[in-house]
């Protein structure tokens, strides 16, 4: 069971890897107040995933829709991506970052982890069914007018 | 000068790309650790790796063993680029013989700070 406190504090460590990505490399600060245009439902959405394990069995996931995506990876990297790859390319590498910083900012912590090679998966109307007694961590933030929603879940 | 980037994701070899070129420096790429191995050993040119360490296949601290364990790669400098900024981890590359260590996510300006202190250039070579 994830405690008040440590719900804080997992949510904290996300929030604090999210914000250091978008500072640095797109030169943004995200609105955790503030998280963009979520109706945009019915557009195709990208989820980046990584199975972590540590002292606890962890999936982090990182989703954007496919527009806001686009403009954040074009951000990083200077021009716009052209090729589906290359977007799948991006998110595995917004991913890593994210669950990079986040390992760091919670060395030492029962919720510590090691990272492993991204997953990437992509369509309109995804669905990802978790189990409703599975644990998640759920943190947004509004970025270059879109969102951007990272989750922790404990599948162990 | 050559510069080897070593990164399995595209948009990182990209960005590095674009800050070498700001250094006037000439970049190959390899999307793998196995890769890494094949050009240095096909070339004599490279003065600078920088290399990722997590990978599928090799990782990046396993092509900075096999460097620093070649006589003819021994002496390039390595400057790991990594999302692995735990304070272990750093001080465990530096003591497999990487000479930098630059965490994810950087800013381009201290990439390139961090290369040209790599390589040795004093400030300002790079930054009119």
């Amino acid at each position: 069971m994830v405690t008040d406190r440590e719900y804080g504090k997992v949510a904290g460590a996300i929030r604090r890897a999210v914000s250091e990505w978008a500072q640095a490399m797109l030169g943004e600060a995200p609105d955790f107040g503030n998280d963009g245009d979520r109706a945009a439902s019915d557009l195709e959405t990208v989820v980046g995933m990584m199975f972590l394990s540590g002292g606890k069995a962890l999936l982090l996931m990182v989703t954007i829709d496919r527009k806001t995506l686009t403009g954040l990876v074009r951000l990083m990297a200077g021009d716009q991506p052209e090729r589906p790859e290359e977007l799948a390319d991006g998110m595995a590498e917004i991913t890593n970052i994210i669950a990079g910083s986040v390992k760091t900012i919670l060395a030492g912590s029962p919720w510590h982890f090691s990272i492993a090679p991204p997953l990437v998966v992509s369509g309109r109307e995804l669905g990802l069914y978790l189990h409703h007694r599975l644990q998640r961590i759920t943190v947004r933030a509004g970025l270059s007018g879109g969102s951007v929603t990272v989750e922790l879940i404990a599948v162990g | 000068m050559h510069v080897l980037s070593v990164d399995d994701s595209a948009i990182v070899r990209k960005i590095i790309r674009g800050a070498l070129e700001v250094l006037q420096f000439d970049c190959l790429e390899a999307d793998s650790g196995e890769q890494a191995l094949a050009i240095l050993a096909g070339r004599d040119d490279i003065g600078l790796v920088l290399l990722d360490w997590n990978m599928p296949g090799m990782s990046g601290l396993e092509v900075l063993r096999a460097m620093r364990a070649d006589p003819r790669w021994a002496g390039i400098p390595v400057m790991m680029v990594t999302t692995e900024g735990e304070r272990h981890n750093i001080v465990r590359a530096i003591e497999e013989g990487a000479n930098n260590y630059l965490v994810k996510p950087f800013v381009v300006e201290e990439l390139l700070q961090k290369i040209s202190d790599t390589i040795g250039l004093g400030d300002g070579e790079w930054s009119d």
